[in-house]
């Protein structure tokens, strides 16, 4: 029954292991895609004012 | 010849019988009471044409005997159904919610305490029942209240109660609304129950929505490889939804490919339900194992509900935790019935929906968790 205790021990620690790297993964790839876009977006409003100013 | 190889009548069983009546019984049920009327149709079906004398379809050259051939033992079948469970399913409000991917996580308790439970009753201790190692964590993977798993866990490992155990998994998944609130009342008080979650979340750019299939495969797949089979076709349907240019597909993986796949699932897993291999202690003992299964995994949702409740200043309602196990949509509707009780005012779905699609995927880790652990320990 050892062995069934660690067998339960090392299944739940793979299961919150593999979730754990998955949602720290997600959120740092959503900062970044935000981040990616909130820059695009500042230089197309940058573009647009110049053209504006023209 | 003797008149009982001619006529089916008269080769009849007591156990022929009563498994006859059990697969009227299912369609009964499916029709008449519409309970999971797509999967008990087709499994009753298949257990009155496995159970006719002499009738011969499960046999090496009966088309049950091929089906089973064809899409069971070569794990086939429940991989294409993943395909259409990942089409339908929408991430989303996880990706919005991420915290509640643990709650999914440890809803996965109800496998790995049933397990317990079964290899304890099993040769593991009290030899009560005929229980390996290996049928005690195919009676446990039950509790990933998520039908495709449970066949392949079961099909992979071996085990002789492959049939029961499909049969209990898909049971139980039509019992949610049953078998959960007593659990989440009990080990709630009404003060949690009323916590209002806000509507509001995170914004997630439909980049993220698309890599998130992708990612979801490679993390599993390095981390658990054994679920490989199974993440990666769940994912494959989602990648299919939120790509956003494969629209034709995945609404055909949706619709066609899971129909199909479903009938011919269904009817191959009642077919396996023969009366000599059924009627057997062993199998009442799966049945009692999968609600508690059912139970243990909603409970251990619940009590890492409380558990973030208390960490979050009182923010989180910890009956959100019950969606974590993988009885999709299901779980998070019986969240959402339960909370508006406490308080009409009240709407978890959205967060129960983040708990419920982290536990299809935690549900699929297990799986994968198990295979890769059992060599090691059977």
């Amino acid at each position: 029954m050892l062995g069934a205790f660690w067998f339960v021990l090392a299944g739940m620690g793979i299961v919150f292991l593999t979730l754990g790297v998955l949602v720290l993964a997600m959120s740092a790839l959503n900062r970044w895609l935000g981040a990616a876009r909130e820059a695009g977006r500042r230089e197309a409003g940058a573009g647009t004012a110049g053209q504006g100013n023209a | 010849m003797p008149d009982g190889e001619i006529l089916g009548v008269l080769a009849l069983t007591w156990q022929a019988a009563v498994m006859l009546g059990l697969g009227g019984l299912l369609i009964y049920l499916g029709i008449a009471r519409q309970v999971e009327p797509v999967l008990l149709v087709p499994i009753g079906t298949g257990i009155i044409l496995a159970n006719i004398p002499l009738g011969g379809v499960t046999g090496a050259e009966g088309f049950l005997g091929v089906l089973k051939r064809a899409g069971i033992d070569t794990e086939l079948f429940p991989l294409l159904i993943f395909i259409g469970v990942g089409a339908m399913i929408d991430f989303g409000s996880l990706l919005e919610r991420p915290y509640t991917v643990f709650l999914g996580a440890a809803a996965q308790f109800g496998i790995f305490g049933t397990f317990f439970l079964a290899y304890l009753v099993g040769e593991g201790g009290l030899r009560l029942f005929d229980f390996t190692f290996r049928d005690a964590v195919s009676i446990g993977i039950i509790g990933s209240a998520d039908g495709p798993t449970s066949i392949y866990v079961a099909t992979v490992l071996g085990t002789r109660y492959a049939a029961a155990i499909v049969v209990a998994a898909y049971s139980y998944m039509a019992l949610v609304p049953i078998i959960q609130p007593p659990i989440m009342r009990a080990l709630t008080t009404h003060a949690e129950r009323r916590v209002v979650m806000p509507a509001r979340a995170r914004r997630v750019s439909p980049r993220t929505r698309v890599l998130f299939p992708v990612v979801t495969i490679l993390v599993t797949g390095l981390i658990a490889p054994k679920a490989t089979p199974l993440i990666g076709t769940l994912m494959f349907g989602n990648l299919l939804r939120e790509s956003g240019v494969l629209e034709r597909l995945s609404l055909a993986a949706q619709n066609e490919m899971a129909n199909i796949v479903t009938i011919l699932l269904g009817l191959t897993v009642g077919g396996m339900m023969a009366a000599e291999d059924f009627l057997r202690p062993e199998t009442i003992m799966i049945y009692v194992m999968g609600v508690v299964a059912f139970a243990v995994g909603t409970a251990a949702g619940v009590v890492f509900g409380k558990a973030m409740y208390v960490a979050s200043g009182r923010k989180i309602n910890p009956l959100i935790g019950a969606a974590g196990i993988s009885a999709f949509p299901m779980a998070a509707r019986v969240v959402q019935k339960v909370g508006l009780e406490a308080n009409p005012h009240n709407h978890l779905i959205m967060h129960a929906a983040g708990a419920n699609t982290a536990g299809q995927i935690a549900s699929v880790v297990a799986g994968g968790a198990v295979l890769m652990l059992v060599p090691f320990f059977a």
